[in-house]
């Protein structure tokens, strides 16, 4: 099993501006982790830098597995839009990031997953005729295909209804409960990350650090609208009021690891 | 006034659409022709008795297919190197640099210097009209196919290297379907460029082809027998059209719909 580590010195963009500063945490096996900050705190930044399509940093990001340093995972995305290929229909696109191997011989055929997902019949079908909603299972579905050790997500259910959005969350946690791959799950909604993590960090305004760690101990599979949801976000609020914005409250700040209460 | 603009409709819709202005047209010329009693108008009904003619007892099928091989090789030619240039020159800027001066040359010299050249450095070969014409057309290529590399989708290419993808499907899964419409525009143009051209190198160094039987009707002033090659031609181009690129296009794009 691989711990994902990340120690982000300095990330600046191309415009001078400084994006990240001594960022650093650490993700075990497994762990669903979510990562909040306001806008423009660089959390899409910090996902390329781990997906590894952005390499210009300093510090280093590793994958460990007891002392053994490993490889980069077999890693999936879940970008903000769905990015499905337009030409190839849902089948096509699904098969795609497939091994050759894995391709002529599937654990499961195509179309039984895609009802699993609740999209029977629909492997014929190419994205466009497909509703916001149907895409993002077909991304979550090509996503979670491959059975990755990491599992990254950048605010993937974003201008989704709500009822969609919830569908969607209670999907994610099947199929994350079956494979058990690392997520990183970026997001603004501190409900939605209350919902789904393990753990929550919460990132600072720019230059982005963690200011905040916190286990999350409550049962899954859970829904935005449980109780104990609910009042954890209304403790949090109280507590640090200013979380949200990238602040704990002023005379707190440092103080760090508030364990939940709830 | 009403029906008659009905029938416009059901007209427009139809498969006449097509056919009945061309048909409209060849009228409009047989009745002008027939009233100046011109020699250098002759009517379409003589136009399609020498193409009938030439059919049939004459050369016209063995010019006309040496004139495509050469427009098929060249045309081969022309769009493999240019596609291959316009997406060297659109995904790397450095390459763009480098090469942008010789490209806007290449695109401005006339057609007849690149012909003229290649055959006194080259002789009066197969191989130089060849040449000719794919050195004419490579720029044209090249210059459409950078703006599509330019507009590529690198979100796309995010989720091919995430994924990890393999470069071959990287290329003609995720690269080149973005490029379709650009290869489309190309293909179309270069057909149309590229016949034009091979006619020049044929009336200027060849002994066979489309290009040097229309310049001995000239030296005969046979208006008739030019208008029945020409004729003969574009009936290829329309066959080619409707048979090979619509059918290909439509399929391409029908996730579109």
């Amino acid at each position: 099993m691989t711990v994902l580590s990340v120690a982000i010195r300095k990330k600046i963009y191309a415009n001078d501006c400084c994006a990240i500063e001594n960022l650093t945490f650490t993700a075990q096996p497994g762990e669903f982790v979510a990562i909040v900050g306001p806008s423009g705190a660089g959390k899409t930044t910090l996902l390329n830098l781990i997906a590894g399509l952005d390499t210009e940093m300093e510090g280093s990001i590793s994958f460990h597995t007891g002392q053994e340093r490993r490889a980069h995972p077999r890693t999936s995305f879940m970008f903000q839009e769905p990015r499905l290929l337009p030409w190839l229909t849902v089948q096509q696109n699904l098969e795609l990031v497939l091994t050759p191997q894995q391709r002529a011989h599937p654990t499961t055929p195509v179309p039984d997953l895609l009802a699993q997902v609740g999209l029977t019949g629909c492997a014929a079908l190419f994205p466009g005729q497909l509703s916001g909603g149907m895409q993002r299972r077909v991304a979550l579905l090509r996503a979670f295909i491959i059975e990755p050790t990491l599992l990254l997500m950048d605010e993937p259910f974003q201008s989704l209804d709500a009822p969609t959005a919830d569908q969607l969350r209670v999907l994610l946690q099947g199929l994350w409960q079956r494979t058990h791959p690392t997520v990183l799950f970026v997001t603004h909604s501190l409900r939605e990350a209350i919902s789904l993590a393990d753990r929550i960090l919460f990132l600072s305004g720019q230059p982005s650090r963690v200011i905040l760690d916190l286990p999350v101990d409550l049962a899954h599979p859970r829904s935005i609208e449980d109780l104990s949801v609910q009042k954890l976000h209304e403790s949090l609020m109280g507590q640090h009021p200013q979380l949200l914005a990238g602040q704990l409250t002023p005379s707190q700040e440092r103080s760090t690891h508030a364990r939940s209460t709830a | 006034m009403q029906s008659l603009l009905k029938f416009g409709t059901l007209l427009a819709q139809s498969r006449w659409a097509r056919i009945l202005p061309v048909l409209l047209a060849l009228c409009a010329w047989q009745l002008l022709a027939l009233q100046l009693q011109s020699k250098t108008l002759p009517p379409p009904s003589a136009v399609l008795s020498i193409l009938w003619q030439e059919l049939y007892g004459g050369d016209l099928l063995f010019h006309l297919g040496m004139t495509l091989v050469r427009v098929a090789i060249s045309f081969g030619a022309a769009m493999l190197l240019g596609v291959a240039l316009g997406i060297l020159m659109g995904h790397s800027n450095t390459w763009d640099r480098l090469l942008d001066a010789f490209l806007i040359l290449a695109l401005n010299i006339p057609a007849l210097v690149t012909i003229i050249l290649c055959y006194i450095w080259f002789g009066l070969s197969e191989a130089a009209a060849v040449i000719a014409v794919t050195v004419n057309k490579i720029p044209m290529v090249a210059i459409s196919l950078r703006e599509g590399a330019r507009a590529v989708d690198k979100k796309l290419l995010q989720v091919a290297q995430v994924y990890r993808l393999s470069r071959r499907d990287t290329f003609f899964k995720v690269y080149l379907p973005q490029l379709t419409p650009y290869l489309f525009g190309s293909a179309r143009n270069g057909l149309s460029i590229i016949w034009k051209i091979v006619l020049v190198v044929e009336l200027l160094g060849r002994s066979n082809g489309v290009g040097f039987q229309i310049g001995s009707f000239f030296h005969f002033f046979d208006i008739t027998g030019i208008l029945a090659y020409t004729l003969a031609f574009s009936l290829v181009i329309f066959g080619v059209e409707a048979l090979l690129l619509r059918p290909l296009e439509t399929h391409l794009n029908r996730w579109r719909a």
